[in-house]
Order: C-alpha cells, then sequence, then structure tokens
C-alpha cells in the first residue's frame, strides 16, 4: 500500500496521510497524491503512530518514532 | 488565540428552551470547523444540544465558565427560528461576545439571517476556511481584514455586506480527522439507528434529484477523500471502539465510483481488517457482484433511496432509476445478508392517490418479501429551500400548506396538490406505520 499512517499529536489532533521522511525533528507527511501541500509535525508533538494494519506505536515524545518508520517500511 | 464556542442545535423541532435529547447524527460540520480552529491553535469547545442538557440556565453556565469571544450556531431549516432566538439570548446576555451563524439554512437564506440584530457574521457553504480567517482577524496580526474573507456576510453600519463566494474545498484531504473528542461523552456513540460511528468520505451528490438541496450545499461537483485516507480513517475508528461499533459512511452516496468501492475493500482484504460498516447508495449505482464484495468486507447495512413505488413519480422527480433495478439490488443485497433500509417518501408534487397506492403497495410487497432483513423508512415529501421543488413549486403545482420553517420535520405533511391532500398524505402515513414500526423493530 500505501505508505499512509494516522499520526495523533499530543495536542489531540489525528493527521492522515503518506510517510514522506522525518528530518531536523519533523516528521512529514503528504495528506494527498496531488497535493504540494505537506503535514509537518513537529516530533516531540507524536503521541502515536496508526498503521494500515491496525498496528499502533506509542511514540509519546517521539520515542520509538523509528520502530514506526521501519514497520511501516515493511508493510509499504 | 481566540476561544470559540460552537453549539450544534436540534436538528429536530425540539427546542434548547425545553428540557430533553434526541438522538440523531454527529454535527460533523461543526465537529469539522472545531477540529480546524484548534489544527491553528485556538481553544474550542462544543455543545450539541442534541444530547448535552438544553437547558437555558446550562447552556449560560457553559458560557459562563469558557469565557469565549466568539460564538458559532449552525442551523437547519427546521430549527432556525430557535436558533435565531439562542443568538438572541446569548447577546441579551453577553452583548461583547461575537455570534457567528452558519450551516445549511444559512447558506441558503444568509441576508435575511444577518439582518437579525443578534447575529453578527453568517458564513455561507463550508465553513472550516471562511471562520478560521474571520477569527483571526480578532488577532492583533491579521493577516486578512474582514472584507477580503470569502463566503462571509456582516453588517456595516447597519448596511449589510456580502463578501465573494469561496469556490468549494477542492481536496478534503487537507484537513486533519474530524475529532470527536469534542462531543460529551454520551455523544461519542452514535444511536440514530444502531450504535455506529460516523465518517464521511465526499462531499456533494452528481444527483439531480429535485427533492434534495446537496447540489445546492454541496455543490453538483462530487468531491471524494482518497480512498487510502478514508481507509486509514476507519482502521483508526475501529481501533477507538476496539472494533465494538459499526462505522456509518455518512455520503450522500458511498457507491458513486465502483473502482474507488473496490479500492477500499482490496485494503479491508489485504490488511485483514475486521470492522462492520454501513453506508448510503443508489441503486444505480450497484452491482450483484459489489454487493457480495461489500458484504464480504464487512458490510452490514446499506441504506437506499427509493422514494417512491411508482415508475412515473420515480421519472418525474428525476431520480434516474428504475423499479425493475430496485427490485434487482433489494433482491442482491439481501441475499448477501446485508440489512436493507429503504426510504420512501409521500406527497411528490407529481403523485396522485393512484401512485401514492403504488407506493404503499410496494412497501407492503417489500416487508412481505424481505420484512425480516429490512428496516423500511417513510416520510412527508418536504420542498426543503435550495431544492429545485422548492425553488419551482408553483410551476409544479405544489403548494406549501404553511410557511412556517420549523415544521419541515420530515414528520408533518407539508404540502398538498391538485391531486392530493394533507389528510390524504396523513392516512397513506398510517397504513404504512404497521411496515416501518414492524421492519424497524426486526433489527433490534
Amino acid at each position: 500500500m500505501i505508505k499512509r499512517v494516522v499520526v495523533r499529536t499530543l495536542h489531540g489532533l489525528s493527521y492522515v496521510g503518506e510517510f514522506i521522511r522525518v528530518d531536523e525533528e519533523k516528521l512529514v507527511l503528504r495528506p494527498s497524491k496531488k497535493s504540494e501541500i505537506l503535514f509537518i509535525l513537529n516530533i516531540e508533538s507524536i503521541d502515536f503512530v496508526v498503521l494500515a494494519n491496525g498496528r499502533t506505536i506509542k511514540c509519546e515524545f517521539g520515542k520509538d518514532i523509528c520502530e514506526a518508520i521501519s514497520l511501516l517500511e515493511e508493510i509499504g | 488565540m481566540q476561544k470559540v464556542l460552537l453549539i450544534a442545535n436540534y436538528f429536530s423541532d425540539q427546542d434548547w428552551e425545553k428540557e430533553g435529547t434526541s438522538k440523531y447524527l454527529y454535527p460533523l460540520g461543526v465537529l469539522s470547523i472545531a477540529t480546524n480552529l484548534r489544527q491553528h491553535g485556538h481553544e474550542v469547545e462544543v455543545l450539541d444540544l442534541n444530547v448535552d442538557s438544553t437547558l437555558k440556565s446550562h447552556i449560560f453556565a457553559k458560557i459562563c465558565g469558557f469565557e469565549p469571544s466568539i460564538i458559532g450556531l449552525s442551523a437547519y431549516t427546521e430549527n432556525i427560528d430557535s436558533v435565531l432566538r439562542l443568538a438572541k439570548a446569548i447577546k441579551k446576555q453577553n452583548p461583547n461576545v461575537m455570534v457567528v451563524l452558519g450551516g445549511p439554512h444559512v447558506t441558503l437564506f444568509p441576508e435575511d439571517c444577518i439582518k437579525n440584530r443578534y447575529v453578527d457574521y453568517v458564513v455561507v457553504g463550508e465553513g472550516e476556511n471562511a471562520f478560521l480567517e474571520l477569527i483571526e482577524t480578532f488577532e492583533d496580526e491579521a493577516p486578512l481584514g474582514i472584507g477580503d474573507i470569502k463566503s462571509l456576510m456582516y453588517k456595516d453600519s447597519n448596511k449589510v455586506v456580502a463578501n465573494d463566494i469561496a469556490e468549494f474545498i477542492s481536496c478534503l484531504d487537507l484537513f486533519p480527522l474530524i475529532e470527536y473528542s469534542f462531543l460529551s461523552g454520551a455523544r461519542k456513540i452514535n444511536e440514530f439507528r444502531f450504535p455506529m460511528v460516523n465518517v464521511s468520505t465526499s462531499r456533494g451528490c452528481p444527483g439531480k434529484c429535485i427533492y434534495c438541496s446537496a447540489g445546492a450545499l454541496s455543490g453538483s461537483r462530487y468531491r471524494v477523500r482518497e480512498i487510502e485516507n478514508v481507509f486509514l480513517e476507519m482502521v483508526v475508528r475501529n481501533l477507538d471502539y476496539d472494533g465494538s461499533k459499526c462505522i456509518y459512511i455518512i455520503d450522500d452516496t458511498f457507491t458513486v465510483f465502483g473502482k474507488r468501492v473496490y479500492s477500499f475493500l482490496r485494503y479491508i482484504e489485504e490488511f485483514g481488517t475486521k470492522m462492520t460498516w454501513a453506508c448510503e447508495s443508489r441503486v444505480d449505482s450497484m452491482t450483484e457482484e459489489l454487493v457480495h464484495a461489500m458484504a464480504d468486507c464487512g458490510c452490514v447495512d446499506i441504506q437506499y433511496g427509493i422514494e417512491s413505488g411508482s415508475q412515473e413519480v420515480l421519472d418525474g422527480i428525476r431520480k434516474n432509476i428504475s423499479l425493475e433495478r430496485v427490485r434487482e439490488v433489494i433482491r442482491w443485497t439481501y441475499e448477501a445478508g446485508i440489512i436493507l433500509t429503504l426510504s420512501f417518501m409521500l406527497g411528490h408534487y407529481c403523485d396522485t392517490k393512484e401512485t401514492i397506492r403504488d407506493t404503499i403497495d410496494f412497501i407492503k410487497d417489500v416487508y412481505d418479501s424481505y420484512g425480516n432483513k429490512t428496516n423500511i423508512v417513510v416520510s412527508f415529501n418536504t420542498p426543503f429551500p435550495g431544492t429545485y421543488q422548492y425553488e419551482n413549486r408553483d410551476k409544479l403545482g405544489l403548494r406549501l400548506v404553511s410557511e412556517r420553517f420549523d415544521l419541515m420535520t420530515l414528520g408533518i405533511p407539508v404540502c398538498e396538490t391538485n391531486c392530493f391532500n394533507e389528510a390524504d398524505l396523513r392516512n397513506a402515513m398510517l397504513e404504512v406505520e404497521p411496515f416501518t414500526e414492524a421492519s424497524s423493530e426486526g433489527l433490534n
């Protein structure tokens, strides 16, 4: 699929989009295939990430974000 | 940052001044605006009068406790009078609070609404962007002036100013997922027909039915979210409730694009997702193969708008379906093990006593054949503003028996023609009621 994820932030918002990259403490998602607008989320503000297979990885304050991304590579 | 209270009033003819609750659908428009405002850092609370206590004291205790600088009220045709009374009560007690009106009725009658002395601003159409831009004008470094905000109407020295109307939002994927945590605990589970969680995957409808205002409200251009995003949202909603609740796709017609639906089903299969879901559809977008594929992937209920048991009437209301096809799709759906929800209306402009009889007979026939798996919903045809039949009612020979918007609840006959009157419609409803009640009970 689809390297898509839902990212839930500690501010109580959920973003869905294709995983693009992590750089400079930011997680970058593309919300739509044709979109030039990106969601750029502070890793520190991420509560958890949900993958398409329903796997939920708790990433409070950026912890385990790498695990979430490696799992995403596997199912992608 | 601004403090904003958004109030979703009753959908029905119940009134915020009377105690009580109704069970209906999530106020998705209000929640979408609230989510967007929170994304931009504003402090937002939502009061949903459909479940929260509607006692006047409760509403004002909420306002007193939260101290919002802006209060947004959403209005449907049937509750506009109640919403305006609420605006008045708010302004009387809190003259410094800005009152903003939005919602379907406001979109259709913005001038009438802004002329109300207790309303400061009116947002026409989709509210996410206009509401955000409006409240940001109250910030120190406002990016836009009031006159620059599209889809906004307001008063300047007692003159009504109508800004240009914004185009419909073209990409629905650029917003965060609608946040349900704004709702009180009880409301997080919607119990309209069965415990369900709502997901919206599109806006607008390609249909041209003369009784529907979707075109006027959401644009005749049908806009969809990317199906991968829809699938992911449903995975998350399913997890939120441990898979125990049905996910109801609240679109007017989920199955417009068969390829899109098949993609959705493939993701469910590929990831072995266990969830139950339901949707609304049109019989002309269904095939036998698609119905069975949907059933195999957890679809438990499909609502079809049938509207009449007379082909002549279906043609007259531009439903663009045949009764032959209706019967086929009902059979396929039943055989696939999916619960059928079939909706009908009595009192179309082209109805006669004979065609109303055809509809009654059709309902009885469906009940006799599929009653144990069928939920039959019958309402009175109601010419809502924005619909072709409302705008052209004189030409169609449709007479409103009352100009009162609060009677437009679908449960009260509000129109008649030379071929039928109010009493005929009430009698027809009495005849079908045993089947609607029996079919609903069968599903409980």
